[in-house]
Formats: structure tokens, C-alpha cells, sequence
């Protein structure tokens, strides 16, 4: 009990900390910027903070992490904006947002599916920085048990749960995965340190980035069919009502099971390095879509589909914060930058930050439920704005639209070479979407594939060939056993009508 | 995107500046338009972190009068960037901030960009390379670890960033020298390495001081020495009641590593003009006299050395035949 008193003690300390007019403003700011980054496809929030951080060195560092961390919030809601309305998502872990996102916004019901969205991630967010205020110690050594066998075991589990997300046929989603997979070898081999599959072009010795495929095969098949379906961009109707808004927020602790389940894998994948919030969102909606009684409404805009990856999303993001203080090891790619600007203050992140900085840890801790609060009504209140543009004719809308995946594209690299491959997967994902093939199942491989290799080597060179190291820790056995039932699971319940009665008929 | 419109601007300034009054033809050069820094690195790493503090030196004490932005084109170890530079021949706006990797890599494979067609700009510090344990392992000395990996050959697990780059080069080193045999596990980077150290995954690793110092300071890892030929500075306590000047070097605990350290570098596009190689020259001498330098220095425990024109020449050569001679051991040249 003391513990906890102590702790609230100091997290009112950090709210003072954070009330200040000063650091009130820039939170705004960056929560501003942020959305912006948020809506382009390509400037991810880790890119975001990136170029932000610079203009942060004259300013206090709880000042300046507060901007920063803002800038987070918001990039990543406003990465669920252009999710619902445009199919494309704005930010890597806004991908699973699209799958029935979109369906909602098609059906008219896009301000539902954003203040669903936002509301979600708000919770979310709020039990990742929980989290982070009372559980520092222990979580951060959590994260220390996982070597490469736990890793793979990790991967095989994300696998696992979202095999069979792609629909009816899963013969297409293995062969979707399997082209994942083989693109994810291309480029330079972290384990040989060899290049391959590159077929002697240079541009492809950096591999295949999958926000080009998600641009491309998503975006770009997208506007490609919607062209093909009479120039209409098929959402209507799209005004944010207040009243709609308010009604889907009173609604929201109807969905808690996913609410809860969501941020729980979300701080999960938030405090393990390495793995972040993209993956956080894929799982967390292969596990609504596992346990879900209506299956059957996924992807065609189902609201737990919104709800999980979104709470996730943001219960990640923010639990990230949580190992790159206590730690010094990012939770993801964002925290990494956050952590280069800590040390840049000459702030060593570590066990130590937390009795020599309180001021500045609790500070940000505090900035945190408030940062997160902010951004969910700065979104919600700049929506509209956004949904408004549902109302252009397509034939103006959708050029712009090419335009900004183009820009997405160029962002991340900064290379022609890349704007041509988005449009090659562009012609690849029409494809894809003609002949009935999902497209996620590759995404996802394409993300996974390459640490999945990289952690299933490295545990092939720990062990010395050995394929026991994945039995060996009780962490991995656990997780090798959730992906083995989460994978043969549903197959087992499909037909165990069939099974009892083929038992039957022999006993 | 501000800041290139400013850009914009006070180029199209300068040229009506020179349209309406011809100016006498200056001897020097300075940059007229934004710079861009090019991190070879993903964001959050330590090149990340050298190249932003020669930002933040640049502009908190305004060394360059142009905007500089700062890119990452980290992807395949850093070659992207490189490749980029390789590509933009003539242009003095643009420099590349790496390691040894830009000599390293193309021993072993064809990465697309020729070091030669680079301007080799200068070296601005050293980052030692430290031998750290595990600190629940019995060993807490080099002669107890090359003893535990005497007894059992290939037992001995020592995680680094990347393959056939400065750590496993420098893992090699150590087997060579020592007469041992262990097992290299290569990880995406040197934080990967940490972290899998202080879990106990691996048993040793060869991270430079900043890459391990949190891990230190927990008490998860314990430096062994140091591969330099002297000490590293005092700079006060860092971790556990020692500074980094308490950590032995390498010949001090009988390890015959004299010194195998790791230039944080800066590269520029091939074909400048020698007042713009002697410009940026000066920069950089500049920004090692600033107290964001020193704060940087001290805070990653980096030796400051800096070394431009022939000094560096000479150094990267020395560095190559290094490298050429334990890959040729270990078979990676390329072609092999």
C-alpha cells in the first residue's frame, strides 16, 4: 500500500511538472505536428520525432521529451485517420485499423469508426502509462528474459494468430504469406552479413521497406479498383456528429474483454525491444478475430476491429516508454530516437534516471495521461476537417491521394527507385484484390519475416543446430505452445463434430 | 519543410545579390545552400548520436551559416547512405557520418559504392571497444573467461552488431590472440547486444562503452578491458562505484591486444574543390573545440582525436590492411 501511496505522490509532483503554461503549449504543438505526420503515409512517428528533435536542444529536456512524446500520441491517432477514410494507413501500426475501418466508413458510419478509434487508443494509452507508473522495476527486467529461441517463439505466435485472417481460401493466404516471406530475404543478411536476391541491382541491396508494399498493394490498389468503379471514392456521408461521437464513447466499455485482452498484448509487445506497436496492432486483431463470437464480421467492419488494434496500438506505444527509461533499451523504433535525444541531453536512461532526474521521469510520466488526453480531443475536434474531404469528388481527391502515397514513398528513403517499385506493388495489389488473394498475410510477412529468420539463426548458432533451445526455457515452452493451439486450435473446433462422430461411430 | 523554403529563400537572395553588385571572386568557399547531414544509421544508434551532436555543435554556436538538416538512410549497415553519397558527386552540401564500415563492407561483398570515389572528410573520435560479461557468469576476469573458453571450445557465446563488421572482426582478433575458440552471435546492433548480454543470452560481448554503460550501472554486465594502448580518461564515477579509468586494458589483464578501436567518421561526395574540402575541414576543427562536443565525448566515453587530410588518408589504409588480413584468415574476402 505504502508503495503505492509513494508512487502517487510522486506522479502528482510530475503533473505539476507538466501543468506549466510552457510545457501545456508545447504539448499542444507537438500533438499538432504530430497528427500531421500521423495523416502521411511513409513519415512514420519514429521519422516524425526525428526531425523534430533538433529544434528541441535549446529547450528544457522535460520540456523538449514532452514535445516529443506528444508528437508520438499524435502521429500515431492521426495515422488512423487516413486508415478509416482512405484505406491507407498513415503509420505502420495503423495497418490492421484499415481492415474493418474502412468497411465502417464505407458504410456511411466513418465518425463511429473514428471516435471508436480514438476512444479506444485513449484507453489503451491510459493503461500502457499505468503500467508504466507502478510496474518500472519489475516489467523492465521482463523483458530481459527473452533471448532469440523466446523471440522465434514470439514470431511463430504472431504467425499462428493471424493465420486464416485472410478469409475463406487459405491456400491463397499461405501462398500470400509465402510471397511475404520471399520478399523479406531481399537485401543485406544481418546473420551471413551476405547480400541476397537482389539480382545485381544496387537499390535493392537495402531490401524492401513494407511501408512501400502497404502504400503500394494497399493504397494504390485501392484507387486503382475505386477507378474502375466509376470514379466514386465509396464512402458517403461522412460528417462527424457529435452526437454520434459521444454515443460510440458511452458505448465503448461494452467492448472491455477486447479493450482489456488488446492492452494487455499491447504493453506485452510495448516493453519487449524490438517489437513495438506494429506488431502489437496485428496480433491484438488476429486475437479479436480468434475469439470473437462473430467471426464472420471481420473485415467487413466489424467494431472490435477497431477497438483492438487501436488500444494496442497505443497501450505499446506508450508501455515502450517503459524500458528505455528504466533500461536504456528502446521498446521501439520511436523510443529509440526518444532515448538518442535523452542521451543528447546528457540524461543516461537507466535504473539511476528515476532517483537522480524524479523531476524529469515523473514530469513526463505526468505528460503522458495528459499528452494522451490532449491528442485523443485535439483529433477528435480536427476529424471533421478530415472527414470533410469524403465530400470531394473523387476525381479530384483521388490524384491527390496518388500524390501523397508517392510522397510517403520518396519519404522514407528518399530514392526514385522506390516510387517505381510502389507502383509496380500498386499494379500487384489491383491484382491481388481482383483475384480474391489478401494482402495482409504478405504484409505481415514481410514485417516478421526477416527478424523471424534472423531470431530462428541465431538460435540455430546458440544451440549449435540444435532444434531443442526452442523446449528449453518455461517462457518458450509457453509460447511455442499458445502458437501450436492458436495455429491447429480452430481447425480442431471446426471439426470436432466430425471427430466425435467418426469416435462414435467406431466406439 | 520550413526550412527549405527559408533555404530557397536566401539562396534566390544570394544570387540577386550577385546579379545587382559583382562581387570580387572570393578565395573561400561557403555553402550556399541547406546542408544535409546523412546519418548511415537508423535513427536512435550511436552513429545516430555522433551525427546529431555535430548538429547541435554546429548550430547552438553557429559554425555554418546554412540550415542543416539531418536524414537517416540506415538500410543494409549503412550502405544506403553511402550509396547516396556516391551518387551525388560534386555536391559540397552533403556529408555522410559512419564508422570504419565504409572500408570494412566492401572487403567482404559488392555493396554498389566505391570507397575511392568518396571524399574522406576526417575522423572525429575513437569509441574503444570494451570486453564486458555477464555478471552472473563465474568468470570476472579476461584470464577467467579465455580460461572457461579454453576448457570448452565453442562453448563460450559472445553476441555483437552485425557480421563480418568491427565486432566480429574484433571477436576474431581475440580468438587469434588468445588461442581459443567461441561461438559469435551476430544481432541487428550493439543495443541488441546489451540487451541479450545483461538476459544472460550470450555470455560476452564486445560493445563500446556507451552501447552497455545502462546495463552497467544495474549491475547486469561487467566490463573486463579495454582494447586500447592506455586507459580510458577519468571522467568521475560512471557505474557501480567505478569511472571508466578503472577498467584495465586488454595488455594490463595478458590479453596481447594492443589497441583495436572504432573512428566515428564523416564522408563526402567525390569531385569537391579543395577550398570546399578545406571549408568543411575547418568546421570540423571547430567543432571539436565546443562544449557540445566535450559534453558528447565524455557523456558516450569516446576518445576525441580528430584527423583530417593525410593523417586520415593514412589511417584508413593502416585500418584496411588490418581488416584484410583477418578476412583473408577467416575466408570473407570477396570472392571467396
Amino acid at each position: 500500500m505504502d508503495f503505492f501511496i509513494d508512487q502517487l505522490g510522486l506522479l502528482s509532483d510530475g503533473f505539476s511538472v507538466a501543468l506549466s503554461l510552457q510545457n501545456m503549449l508545447f504539448l499542444l504543438f507537438g500533438v499538432g505536428i504530430g497528427i500531421l505526420v500521423g495523416v502521411l503515409p511513409g513519415l512514420g512517428a519514429a521519422n516524425g520525432v526525428a526531425i523534430l528533435l533538433p529544434l528541441t536542444f535549446g529547450l528544457e529536456p522535460v520540456t523538449a521529451m514532452i514535445m516529443l512524446t506528444a508528437t508520438y500520441w499524435g502521429a500515431l491517432l492521426g495515422g488512423s485517420i487516413t486508415s478509416i477514410l482512405f484505406n491507407i494507413p498513415g503509420e505502420p501500426a495503423a495497418l490492421p485499423t484499415t481492415f474493418d475501418g474502412h468497411p465502417m466508413a464505407l458504410q456511411g458510419k466513418a465518425s463511429e469508426a473514428m471516435a471508436l478509434a480514438f476512444s479506444s487508443s485513449a484507453v489503451g494509452a491510459m493503461i500502457g502509462t499505468l503500467l508504466l507508473t507502478f510496474a518500472a522495476s519489475w516489467i523492465a527486467d521482463f523483458g530481459l528474459r527473452f533471448g532469440a529461441p523466446e523471440y522465434f517463439a514470439i514470431y511463430l505466435l504472431a504467425f499462428a494468430s493471424f493465420i486464416g485472417m485472410g478469409g475463406p481460401d487459405p491456400i491463397k493466404t499461405l501462398i500470400s504469406i509465402m510471397v511475404g516471406l520471399g520478399l523479406s530475404t531481399i537485401g543485406l543478411d544481418t546473420v551471413s552479413g551476405d547480400v541476397r536476391m537482389t539480382f545485381g541491382l544496387l537499390d535493392l541491396v537495402k531490401g524492401i521497406s513494407f511501408m512501400l508494399v502497404v502504400i503500394g498493394m494497399i493504397g494504390i490498389g485501392e484507387l486503382l479498383i475505386t477507378m474502375e468503379s466509376n470514379l466514386e471514392l465509396r464512402g458517403v456521408a461522412a460528417r462527424m456528429d457529435p452526437r454520434v461521437v459521444l454515443r460510440t464513447i458511452i458505448s465503448l466499455p461494452r467492448y472491455w474483454v477486447a479493450l482489456i485482452r488488446s492492452a494487455a498484448v499491447g504493453c506485452w509487445m510495448g516493453v519487449l525491444p524490438g517489437s513495438g506497436a506494429t506488431i502489437a496492432s496485428m496480433m491484438s486483431y488476429g486475437f479479436a478475430r480468434r475469439f470473437s463470437a462473430n467471426r464472420e464480421a471481420f473485415g467487413k467492419g466489424a467494431r472490435e476491429g477497431v477497438v483492438s488494434p487501436e488500444a494496442a496500438d497505443h497501450a505499446a506505444a506508450t508501455s515502450a516508454m517503459l524500458p528505455t527509461l528504466t533500461l536504456g533499451i528502446p521498446g521501439s523504433g520511436t523510443a529509440a530516437v526518444l532515448l538518442g535525444g535523452l542521451l543528447m541531453w546528457g540524461l543516461q536512461p537507466g535504473p539511476m534516471l528515476f532517483v537522480s532526474q524524479p523531476d524529469f521521469v515523473w514530469g513526463l510520466v505526468g505528460s503522458m495521461y495528459l499528452g494522451n488526453l490532449t491528442a485523443v480531443v485535439v483529433v477528435l475536434l480536427s476529424a471533421p476537417l478530415f472527414a470533410a474531404i469524403l465530400r470531394i469528388p473523387f476525381a479530384y481527391i483521388g490524384p491527390v491521394i496518388l500524390v501523397i502515397c508517392m510522397i510517403g514513398a520518396f519519404a522514407i528513403t528518399m530514392s526514385l527507385f522506390d516510387i517505381y517499385m510502389t507502383l509496380i506493388f500498386g499494379l500487384l495489389g489491383y491484382l491481388f484484390k481482383k483475384l480474391d488473394y489478401p494482402i495482409a498475410p504478405l504484409v505481415l510477412a514481410l514485417i516478421l519475416g526477416d527478424q523471424a529468420e534472423e531470431s530462428f539463426r541465431q538460435s540455430m548458432i546458440l544451440s549449435g543446430g540444435g532444434i531443442g533451445i526452442f523446449w528449453e526455457s518455461t517462457l518458450s515452452k509457453v509460447l511455442m505452445t499458445c502458437a501450436a493451439l492458436a495455429l491447429l486450435g480452430p481447425a480442431l473446433i471446426k471439426n470436432r463434430a466430425l471427430i466425435t462422430s467418426h469416435l462414435r461411430n467406431r466406439g | 519543410m520550413n526550412s527549405n523554403v527559408k533555404g530557397r529563400f536566401f539562396s534566390l537572395a544570394a544570387m540577386v545579390s550577385v546579379a545587382v553588385c559583382p562581387l570580387p571572386a572570393f578565395a573561400d568557399w561557403a555553402p550556399e545552400n541547406d546542408i544535409e547531414f546523412v546519418a548511415t544509421s537508423k535513427p536512435g544508434g550511436g552513429t545516430d548520436r555522433f551525427t546529431r551532436a555535430i548538429q547541435s555543435a554546429i548550430q547552438n554556436n553557429g559554425l555554418v551559416d546554412q540550415d542543416i538538416r539531418v536524414v537517416y538512410q540506415g538500410a543494409a549497415n549503412g550502405t544506403q547512405g553511402l550509396v547516396y553519397i556516391d551518387q551525388n558527386a560534386g555536391d559540397p552540401h552533403k556529408l555522410a557520418f559512419a564508422t570504419s564500415q565504409v572500408w570494412m563492407l566492401p572487403l567482404t561483398s559488392d555493396l554498389g559504392y566505391d570507397r575511392n570515389d568518396l571524399t574522406p572528410l576526417a575522423a572525429m573520435a575513437f569509441d574503444e571497444f570494451i570486453i564486458w560479461v555477464n555478471a552472473d557468469r563465474p568468470y570476472d576476469t579476461v584470464e577467467g573467461l579465455i580460461e572457461a573458453a579454453r576448457k570448452d571450445p565453442k562453448g563460450i557465446k559472445v553476441g555483437g552488431g552485425k557480421s563480418k563488421d568491427a565486432d566480429h572482426v574484433f571477436t576474431k582478433l581475440i580468438e587469434e590472440r588468445a588461442g581459443v575458440e567461441v561461438t559469435y552471435v551476430p544481432y541487428k546492433g550493439g543495443a541488441e547486444a546489451a540487451v541479450q548480454l545483461a538476459g544472460g543470452h550470450v555470455d560476452a560481448n564486445t560493445n563500446n562503452p556507451a552501447e552497455n554503460l545502462a546495463q552497467w550501472q544495474a549491475g547486469k554486465v561487467v566490463p573486463l578491458c579495454v582494447a586500447s594502448p592506455t586507459r580510458m580518461a577519468d571522467t568521475g564515477i560512471v557505474a557501480q562505484e567505478k569511472s571508466w579509468a578503472d577498467i584495465p586494458t586488454c595488455i594490463e589483464s595478458g590479453l596481447d591486444i594492443e589497441s583495436f578501436r572504432f573512428p566515428r567518421t564523416v564522408f563526402m561526395p567525390g569531385d569537391l574543390t579543395e577550398e570546399q574540402l578545406a571549408y568543411w575541414q575547418g568546421v570540423m576543427e571547430k567543432v571539436v573545440e565546443t562544449e557540445e562536443w566535450q559534453t558528447y565525448v565524455t557523456n558516450s566515453g569516446l576518445t576525441s582525436a580528430l584527423k583530417v587530410g593525410d593523417d586520415f588518408d593514412a589511417f584508413i589504409e593502416d585500418s584496411e590492411g588490418v581488416g584484410q588480413q583477418i578476412f583473408e584468415n577467416a575466408g570473407w574476402l570477396k570472392g571467396n
